[in-house]
């Protein structure tokens, strides 16, 4: 129990510990693609 | 090749609200559930071995390439499971690939809301002081069978409106109105509401669990490290040895069942939610910690919390004759431990409530692949692809609800779709990376953006290990299982109705991907065309 629950805490915990100090994403540039241009092929 | 023609894109709002997201589509009942009762049925701490290989071997590397293929499809313009295939593999019909990805969520919505429904229901008899029923197994048993209509198909929908179909309208509207709200504003805003939420109530459940002590001195045997033995200690024969208990193929057939269905793969949800994210978004790490979050609630709080109370108050055999069985654990033998407990009716609604919430990120995220195939197979607005896929969604609850016998519908749709066809979706998918795509472009289009790079020995589990070892655990799932339902097919007519359903399910979205197909085609000629012309 001991091993098998602390492997799983350990794992989930280095996963947000690396995921929380990332740096936030840059806002998105929208690319033309991103436009609704309701252009019709 | 990007698309012919630009739709505005949906997209997630953080890093942390994507992974909740997939974290939530993955817990479920089956965590709470069935994974302690399996645990606990097939050698407590020795089922743990075969069950850490099975998410090293196939969790995980399968979580990774349905996060990379989907992020390369909705790189490429596409967020549904057929668009994303044709964009991956440049072979014509590739795309229907893709069918499967949507017929295996829609399918599995129409009976896993119906569960939903459940579990708000008994959230709500103990909020109300409605199910207080004494300690007998029997009673509980006898009032779920009564509500769910076990006894006769029909009996749910006939005589006005009954509770179980009031609660499963309550429970669709919410799915709906939620999915309706998009993405970001729908899906990853409630799931980074209710993931935190449903983990918070599964700390207090297990606060209490933990505190138990030996609440009745009549039984001294039946106390916490009693009841924690019961459900981790390995369960080796007098006799015998750890080897001998792993050398049982059941125990690793069993194992790797629960990884696989656990963490979701080859259901299309993954495929569909990765897509929503850009090109250099980390999908390494984010596809870790979802999985990592998954087995979390599923060992760490499904572990301590259902079998290690019940065996406190009831003893060994209650849990061994519903072990494997989430219904029967849930809904027979976990509301008479409510009834020992003080202020047992307020833990009943606590834990009914953390069930409803992990069933609900879970369903959410089964509506999303079709509403993106609707949307950009059809060029439809939310509110149509809505419209359309709550029609279909709600035939098939219907259909779920009025063959209630037996729980017939439910059970075979489960078995062929919940099963049968998820397990067919992850082989395929598993052997398109290793094979089709290339194990060297797959993991270079996967290192991409990413924070952590995947282990080197993944090259060739993804390529080797992952199709054999799937392959193997789905030969002996069908040996031991399909000949059972074939034979339930021949022999009841709800089960062959359920199947025939299922098969008109299959042909329109069949149909619809092929006429999705020939708009895309259609739309890249033009493109082609008009950049030929200048």
């Amino acid at each position: 129990m001991i091993v098998s629950c602390g492997t799983v805490t350990a794992l989930v915990a280095w996963c947000f510990w690396r995921v929380l100090r990332l740096p936030s994403p840059r806002p998105e540039l929208h690319a033309p693609l991103d436009i609704e241009t309701r252009e019709k092929p | 090749m990007k698309r012919g023609y630009a739709r505005r894109r949906e997209g997630w709002g953080s890093r942390l609200g994507v992974i909740l997201a997939v974290a939530g589509s993955a817990v479920g009942l089956g965590n709470f559930l069935r994974f302690p009762g399996l645990a606990a049925e097939y050698g407590g701490g020795a089922f743990m071995i075969p069950y850490f290989v099975s998410i090293l071997l196939i969790g995980i590397p399968i979580c990774w390439c349905e996060w990379t293929i989907g992020r390369y499809g909705g790189v490429r313009g596409y967020n549904s499971a057929p668009g994303i295939f044709r964009a991956l593999v440049p072979v014509r019909g590739s795309g229907y690939i893709g069918v499967l990805a949507l017929i295996i969520p829609v399918v599995i919505y129409m009976y896993y809301v119906y569960v939903e429904a459940w579990c708000l229901a008994y959230a709500w008899f103990y909020l109300t002081g409605a199910l207080d029923l004494g300690r007998d197994p029997t009673q509980y048993a006898a009032f779920f069978e009564s509500f769910v209509g076990v006894h006769a198909d029909g009996v749910t929908t006939s005589g006005g409106l009954q509770p179980a179909v009031i609660f499963l309208i309550v429970v669709f509207a919410l799915n709906f109105a939620l999915i309706y709200r998009g993405l970001s504003a729908g899906i990853e805003r409630f799931c980074t509401i209710a993931m935190p939420a449903l983990i918070l109530i599964a700390f207090v459940v297990l606060a209490r669990v933990l505190t138990l002590g030996t609440p009745d001195p009549a039984f001294p045997e039946r106390n916490l490290l009693n009841g924690l033995g019961f459900m981790w200690n390995p369960k080796i024969p007098e006799g015998g040895t750890l080897l001998g208990v792993l050398a049982n193929p059941e125990i690793w057939l069993q194992a790797a069942g629960q990884v696989f269905f656990s963490l979701s793969v080859g259901f299309g949800v993954v495929l569909t939610y990765a897509s929503y994210l850009r090109e250099r978004d980390d999908i390494v790490l984010s596809g870790l910690t979802a999985s990592a979050t998954n087995e979390f609630c599923e060992v760490v709080l499904g572990g301590l919390i259902t079998v290690p109370a019940a065996f406190i108050f009831l003893g060994p055999d209650p849990i061994q004759q519903v072990a494997g069985s989430s219904i029967g654990l849930g809904f027979y033998t976990l509301p008479v431990i409510f009834e020992y407990l003080p202020v047992g009716a307020l833990f009943g609604f606590l834990w009914f409530l953390l069930l409803f919430l992990a069933a609900v990120t879970s369903s959410l995220s089964m509506l999303q692949p079709a509403i993106a195939f609707l949307e950009e197979g059809f060029d439809l607005g939310r509110r149509a692809a809505v419209t359309i896929l709550g029609l279909v969604t709600a035939t098939g609850s219907l259909f779920v609800v009025y063959f209630s016998k037996d729980l017939t519908a439910l059970d075979v749709l489960d078995f062929w779709v919940g099963q049968v066809l998820i397990f067919t979706l992850a082989t395929v998918t598993v052997i398109v990376f290793g094979w089709v795509v290339g194990i060297d472009r797959g993991l270079a289009e996967a290192h991409r953006g990413a924070e952590m790079r995947i282990p080197r020995v993944f090259r060739y589990v993804i390529k080797y290990v992952c199709p054999v070892y799937l392959l193997t655990i789905f030969a002996g799932f069908l040996y031991r299982n399909a000949p059972a339902y074939l034979a339930k097919i021949a022999e009841q007519p709800s089960a062959t109705a359920t199947v025939l359903f299922l098969a008109v399910v299959a042909i329109f979205f069949g149909l619809a991907v092929r006429e999705a197909m020939r708009r895309w085609d259609a739309a890249e000629a033009g493109t082609r065309s008009r950049r030929a012309h200048g």
